[in-house]
């Protein structure tokens, strides 16, 4: 590349965006590991004790536990019925699938006050109590667009030809999906089912409304914010963190950075 | 290059069996406002390599998708070895295909791909590796089986897709322009490679393609196809040498095409008036006073300043206006009357090569070596 | 051949029926699931914005007092009009990052997209809630800045502007939804050609004229749902101005929140809801209208 003046400032401004972007990132990990209790600089001494004080908490533990769950119920539940969605959305294009798709993306443009508050309003109407469940319904609304987001793009760039290949050469219908497109998509299915985990893991907002008693880590993290400085809240955000980061960039390697940006 | 020997005459099929492989009657296909195919009825022989050649969009790849069952037709019957298929789906119909852009599945390696209508039929592993050996011998690429398909060339990639369509030894084999996608060299070495695996099998190949050449190369016989409809089918040389209308004439081979009238009918010619000028064709059945179109290949014409080549029933006097080299021959286009032009194609090495831009020359040819074609 | 007629006619008959219904059957969970916990809750929201309360009960008396009540307390006008200018300033600010970041990527370090594109995705999945609770501590009068600038000696006093302002709420929108915003302007950017660029520099145009004239045009749908996305987003948003918006900053979620969960007087909470949406559907309509004209 060569060193003209445009391409020098290109670079310079996009790592100050990035640095820009990761910096609240790199902070609350930073303070975690600070030995004192304060989030200010200095930092005096690395420790550990945060971290140790999260997991001697049992409440650290149940919201753990049941971000989990939720997580994983959810990304379940969007995964199999967003893949099935769009295998019918993207083989016969037309005015309704378009509408359709919009239909699904829905709750994602609206703002999460909204899908939170609508669903308590209905949760109360319908007398349905509130529980885990609930919690995983509110983000199966919201994780599912991304779901069929992502499978619909690996479909579109998917080559039909080659299922043609099969059922010449005599694979049923059901062979096909078997031993020819379900292989060959699954990376991007599970890719996104990974990108619902940790947009599960993270989600506050619609929690906030749909939750019983049972809580996730970022309600935790709400309730130690509204009650006064505990230092532990950094190693709770962390972990919190390190988990979205990791099963995210997990998720992006499966479905390609291609997958999202096209 | 020489003609490729034929394996069977044009009428014998094998040992007693009059069967078609394949029996089109009266197949349409429509897709929204276009008509695809508009009324075909066609019968591929056992054993022979018929090529289905036709401009984009003249319909024969939807005929091919037809007959291996990927698109239902609108109406007409489709029948492979007396047997009406319309109803299966393509995994229970008896034949193979092998796509333009080879489709091979690109999660499984080479003998993967090879051997999987044999893993469909749940056949013993040992099997499936001597089979899949066997064909890739045949294609010629021993030694591939481990290989990814990604890290295969054009051509290689080609044969693979072959080997794995033959694998099950189907009696039919669909070809949609497999060799498009190829560079010429490697095109014109493959289809001699074709033809012999063709021959080797004795499967019946239906293969399409834009390519008039390849199609002449490699045929038995050939179905042209244009706008739908089958307009002309026979051996390579009937169609060359005798092409049913301008189109066909125009697609396959040059032609000079003279328009004009029938002006005399006689027992041995025609005489058709062009411009003034007094043509003679091949005797026929077309009406005095029709538009026809002589037809007639550039290298049936011949060149002559002194009147001392062969007799010729035609002959006319003119000036030439080009003059093409083309390496082993040499083109000359001659106007013979005001805006009447003939092109002559002659060996680069005959006496006539000489002549050059602006000379008077003689331009012949015999009546039975063109054709009359009604216009339009 | 009879029995392969019956056969025949039970493969057509299942293989047309397959071929129409398969498809219906495929759609049928997501769209009960959206029907059920989507559309019926929202509906019902929107049922109770036109009730009223009465000792704690939700009473089916229709009437549009919750809607007036809204309109006219001037708190909630002030609320509304606070939200729409710093969401507005937010996307603003958003976009003006968003854009030259994408630019730049596409136009200059191409060869370098996709490690960066996952770095711009990674960000957008990491977090919310704490990116919030960062800026907190990043902007407090003990946080990263001021420290910083109490030892280099540049200030005397911690700035407390930084924190429960207007501001903060403004920085911390744009720290999250730059990830979000890039990628809608990188995708209208990739149907950008290259030879449409050099072609008009070659007819003349220089740089700037070939942005405004090509790139600028062409991007402009990609600007528009970015725009739109980053609005919503922040017009809607809770957390942010709770955490860092201080009275400046503060934002109608805030009173969304207190009606259903402190006063339970929900119907003034969703009339709140969905005036705040027609406002802002109104605020995106007349920046389309006014982009499609203007850029061209």
């Amino acid at each position: 590349m060569t060193r003209r003046p445009g391409n020098v400032a290109a670079v310079a401004f996009v790592s100050l965006v990035l640095v820009f972007l990761f910096l609240p990132v790199v902070v609350v990990v930073l303070f975690s590991f600070n030995d004192a209790a304060s989030t200010s600089l200095p930092i005096k001494g690395l420790s550990l004790r945060w971290y140790r004080a999260a997991f001697d908490n049992d409440l650290f533990v149940d919201s753990l536990e049941n971000s989990v769950v939720v997580a994983l119920s959810a990304a379940a539940f969007t995964g199999t019925v967003g893949t099935t969605a769009s295998f019918a959305l993207s083989r016969r294009r037309s005015r309704l699938m378009e509408a359709f798709s919009v239909f699904v993306i829905a709750p994602l443009i609206l703002p999460g006050l909204f899908v939170g508050v609508a669903l308590l309003a209905f949760f109360d109407r319908v007398n349905l109590h509130r529980s885990l469940l609930t919690i995983v319904i509110g983000h199966a609304l919201v994780t599912l667009p991304f779901v069929v987001l992502i499978v619909n793009a690996r479909l579109a760039r998917f080559d039909r030809s080659i299922e043609d290949a099969a059922r010449d050469l005599g694979a049923s219908p059901w062979q096909t999906f078997r031993k020819v497109t379900f292989p060959l998509v699954r990376p991007a299915i599970v890719g996104a089912m990974l990108i619902a985990l940790a947009w599960s893991f993270d989600e506050f907002i619609i929690t906030f409304f749909t939750k019983g008693s049972g809580g996730t880590l970022p309600i935790m993290i709400w309730g130690m914010l509204r009650r006064g400085i505990d230092p532990s809240v950094n190693a709770i955000a962390s972990i919190i963190l390190a988990t979205t980061i990791t099963v995210t960039a997990l998720g992006i390697r499966l479905f390609g950075v291609r997958g999202m940006t096209r | 290059m020489g003609a490729v020997p034929r394996r069977v005459a044009e009428n014998e099929t094998s040992a007693g069996d009059a069967e078609p492989s394949i029996r089109l009657v009266g197949v349409t296909k429509r897709f929204g406002e276009t008509q695809a195919v508009a009324g075909v009825s066609l019968e591929i022989r056992r054993g022979e390599f018929l090529s289905l050649l036709g401009p984009s969009g003249c319909g024969k790849t939807t005929l091919l998708r037809v007959i291996a069952g990927f698109e239902r037709q609108d109406s007409g019957e489709v029948w492979i070895h007396g047997r009406e298929v319309s109803r299966l789906p393509p995994e229970k119909r008896p034949v193979n295909t092998v796509f333009q852009r080879y489709a091979l599945f690109p999660h499984k390696n080479v003998a993967e791909n090879v051997g999987f209508a044999l893993e469909l039929k749940r056949r013993p592993k040992d099997e499936i590796r001597e089979r899949v050996e066997e064909m890739l011998a045949l294609v010629r690429l021993e030694g591939f089986e481990s290989r990814p398909v990604q890290s295969l060339s054009g051509g290689q990639a080609q044969r693979v897709a072959l080997a794995r369509s033959l694998i099950t030894r189907p009696d039919v084999l669909l070809l949609d322009e497999p060799l498009t996608a190829l560079d010429l060299k490697l095109r014109k070495a493959m289809q001699l490679e074709l033809r012999t695996i063709q021959q080797e099998l004795g499967t019946t190949f239906a293969y399409v393609t834009h390519d008039q050449e390849e199609a002449l190369v490699m045929s038995d016989r050939i179905a042209v196809m244009n706008e739908g409809r089958v307009v002309q089918e026979g051996a390579p040389s009937e169609i060359y040498e005798r092409p049913a209308s301008v189109f066909a004439s125009h697609f396959i081979g040059e032609a000079n095409l003279l328009a004009g009238t029938v002006v005399e009918r006689g027992e041995t010619d025609t005489v058709v008036e062009v411009d003034g000028l007094r043509i003679r064709g091949p005797a026929g059945d077309l009406p005095l006073e029709s538009g026809v179109v002589v037809s007639v290949r550039p290298e049936r014409v011949r060149l002559d300043a002194s009147g001392q080549g062969e007799p010729a029933e035609n002959s006319f006097r003119g000036s030439i206006r080009h003059r093409i080299f083309l390496g082993h021959s040499i083109r000359y286009v001659v106007e013979i009357a005001p805006d009447v032009l003939v092109t002559a194609q002659i060996g680069a090495d005959d006496a006539m090569a000489g002549a050059s831009t602006g000379d008077e020359i003689e331009v012949t040819w015999r009546t039975s070596s063109s054709t009359l074609l009604p216009s339009s | 051949m009879a029995n392969v007629e019956l056969d025949a006619a039970a493969v057509v008959l299942s293989r047309r029926a397959r071929e129409r219904w398969f498809p219906a059957l495929q759609l049928a969970p997501v769209a009960a699931f959206l029907t059920i916990f989507f559309v019926i809750p929202l509906g019902i929201f929107l049922v109770y914005s036109f009730w009223i309360t009465r000792r704690y009960e939700l009473v089916a008396d229709w009437t549009v007092a919750s809607y007036s009540e809204a309109l006219h307390e001037p708190a909630y006008r002030r609320l509304l009009w606070n939200t729409l200018l710093v969401a507005a300033i937010a996307s603003a600010c958003t976009l003006a990052i968003a854009y030259p970041f994408a630019y730049a990527i596409h136009f200059r370090l191409r060869r370098y997209r996709e490690p960066l594109l996952f770095l711009v995705l990674l960000a957008l999945f990491s977090g919310y809630l704490v990116k919030i609770y960062a800026w907190k501590t990043i902007l407090g009068n003990r946080g990263f800045i001021n420290e910083a600038l109490l030892r280099l000696g540049l200030i005397d006093d911690p700035l407390s502007f930084l924190l429960y302002s207007r501001p903060a709420a403004v920085v911390t929108f744009v720290n999250f939804l730059v990830p979000l915003a890039v990628l809608p302007i990188y995708a209208s950017l990739q149907n950008v050609a290259d030879e449409q660029v050099e072609a008009a520099r070659d007819l003349g145009a220089r740089g700037l004229a070939a942005f405004r004239r090509i790139t600028l045009p062409l991007t402009r749908d990609g600007l528009l749902v970015a725009f739109a996305f980053t609005f919503i987003i922040a017009a809607g948003d809770y957390v942010t101005p709770q955490l860092v918006g201080g009275t400046s900053g503060a934002m109608i979620g805030k009173a969304v929140v207190s009606t259903f969960g402190v006063t339970f007087n929900w119907p003034l909470g969703s009339a709140l809801a969905f005036l705040t949406l027609l406002a802002v559907v109104l605020v995106l309509v007349g920046t389309r209208k006014l982009v499609t004209r203007t850029v061209r």
